[in-house]
């Protein structure tokens, strides 16, 4: 019993001083950034409640005065549409008697019962669309950037990390960023949006395509190239039947990316449902605001479940 | 296509010397068999007549051009290698790796978007059934077949272009006796319909003397036997199967 084994010391007294250092800084940081409130201001509960409240009938339907509608043809509404007449009532001051009169407004609306609905749905479609196109572009710019930054294809080092510095470039311009200044550039819509994700993106898919031509197995290049074989030509037989799969997985990574991220940069007026959402709460409309929310919950679900078929399928 | 090597040696940089002050002239059509323990350099001279390395010392020429990993690509084409680690694309299939040999011989459009020549795809499906493989494999991936298989697999693809120069570094290391006998039948038919050289690292002397006009054995990177196979067997006492 004298030589009992003990069990090996678990602890040190610099893990313990570690963790300390790591608590103090988080409390200092605490007060810096006001964590408190977080907790205490009970108005941003009641804020969101009467916001969520507000919601809540969804905008399902739109309507439109008739006056508005240029060339406005009664005998052709559109599918499902109705006319409606309201009466209003309203104080004006009567020009011949100079003074205060009620005067009653005949207006005519043309309703369409899902015309809301069918507005979110196309705006979210523009939205999927400017994420299509912007992972094209992004596709278009990363594959050579991916080919350059390689060391199996690019034998000098100055081009390679030439491209593998474009790449890390346009990784470090966050989407957001590049749509605010591309809408001056090129308007409000969707042109600003597509070129600011597929910029960011083709950052992302430079550095991927360049790794995975890396991580590929080199032997069968050098085997073809050692018979003659031409760099696009090893490429095409030795490296692309390796990349594929890792090419194709990557790419649909950056597209359901994109389309969260289409949503985003709709807000500062690069066209899609982010455009109109961010109308919408300027100006209050939360009814409409929740149908937008409740569109893009649908898109990001049913993305999440298609992208996970894709993959499945893949391996 | 002629080989002279004068005086060759190869040295890396961590101090190995894999070829030593190595004197050999294969001339124009003759099936040389290399043979040599594992790590003797038989591997390495390979390498040296691929032109994947330069020599460090001395001379190699092939048709009077100089052997290097600089030669031109027109040289490069007539020359076939099988190589040891098969240098095999596992996720393509066999014909396309097949295929792969006659890369540097067809336009590049028509390799970017798969539609190969009518005649790349006739000489790949001749070459995989005349190597004995089992037609079935054409479209499966090469990871999916044995190592006797790929082997074979790789064999093919060298000899796509019809090469004037074979090089063939253990093309029957896994397969068995029977199908070695049949890819080695398949390179002297090579050797004899086209009068192409063939120089064909092995392991086993009786093969090597079956198949071979003249037998080099290498050890420590220096030659150590130099004749025909006649003179081979009677200072080895090789059995004959």
């Amino acid at each position: 019993m004298s030589t009992a084994t003990a069990f090996p010391r678990s602890w040190s007294l610099r893990r313990i001083a570690v963790l300390a250092v790591v608590l103090v800084l988080l409390a200092v940081s605490a007060v810096r950034v006001d964590v408190p409130r977080l907790f205490t201001q009970a108005g941003a509960s009641r804020a969101l409640a009467g916001m969520a409240a507000q919601m809540w009938p969804l905008q399902i339907s739109d309507r439109q005065d008739v006056a508005e509608i240029p060339g406005f043809d009664p005998a052709h509404l559109p599918l499902f549409a109705y006319l409606q007449t309201t009466d209003e009532t309203t104080r004006e001051l009567d020009r011949d008697r100079l003074a205060p009169a009620t005067v009653r407004h005949r207006k005519v609306w043309l309703v369409q019962p899902c015309g809301y609905v069918t507005q979110v749905a196309s705006k979210l479609l523009e939205t999927i669309e400017i994420a299509i196109w912007g992972t094209l572009i992004a596709v278009l710019l990363g594959l050579p950037l991916g080919l350059a930054g390689s060391a199996s294809l690019v034998r000098s080092p100055t081009v390679r990390q030439a491209a593998r510095a474009a790449s890390a470039g346009l990784r470090a311009v966050p989407e957001l960023l590049s749509a605010l200044v591309l809408v001056t550039a090129f308007g409000f819509g969707p042109p600003a949006g597509i070129l600011a994700l597929g910029l960011h993106a083709a950052g992302f898919l430079g550095r991927f395509y360049a790794d995975a031509i890396e991580d590929a197995n080199q032997a069968p290049v050098r085997a073809l190239q050692a018979s003659g074989a031409g760099r696009l030509a090893s490429f095409r037989f030795a490296l692309w039947p390796q990349v594929r799969a890792p090419f194709v997985s990557s790419t649909f990574y950056i597209l359901d990316r994109n389309v969260r991220m289409a949503t985003v940069v709709g807000l500062v007026g690069a066209g899609g449902i982010g455009q109109e959402l961010k109308g919408r709460i300027d100006m209050y409309e939360y009814a409409h605001v929740g149908t937008i929310l409740v569109g893009i919950l649908i898109v990001v679900l049913l993305l999440d479940h298609v992208a996970a078929r894709l993959r499945r399928k893949k391996t | 296509m002629q080989i002279e090597l004068d005086r060759v040696s190869l040295a890396y940089a961590d101090k190995t010397r894999p070829l030593d002050d190595l004197t050999l002239t294969i001339p124009s059509g003759q099936f040389c068999a290399v043979l040599g323990r594992s790590g003797a350099g038989k591997s390495s001279l390979l390498r040296l007549l691929g032109g994947m390395v330069a020599p460090t010392g001395g001379a190699a020429r092939i048709d009077g051009m100089a052997l290097s990993p600089a030669m031109p690509r027109a040289l490069r084409r007539r020359i076939g290698q099988v190589h040891q680690d098969g240098a095999l694309v596992g996720e393509a299939s066999v014909a396309e790796n097949i295929v792969a040999g006659a890369a540097a011989a067809m336009p590049l459009w028509r390799a970017l978007i798969g539609l190969y020549p009518a005649w790349t795809r006739e000489r790949a499906v001749a070459l995989h059934l005349e190597l004995g493989l089992d037609p079935a494999f054409l479209a499966a991936p090469v990871a999916r077949l044995s190592g006797g298989q790929q082997q074979r697999v790789g064999v093919a693809r060298a000899l796509m272009l019809e090469p004037a120069l074979v090089l063939a570094d253990e093309p029957v290391a896994s397969v068995d006796p029977d199908t070695a006998r049949q890819v080695l039948s398949v390179l002297a038919a090579h050797r004899t319909r086209l009068g192409a050289t063939v120089v064909c690292a092995l392991h086993q002397p009786e093969l090597a003397c079956a198949f071979a006009d003249r037998i080099v054995v290498i050890d420590e990177g220096r030659i150590a036997f130099d004749g025909s196979p006649e003179l081979y067997r009677r200072s080895h006492r090789v059995e004959t199967t």
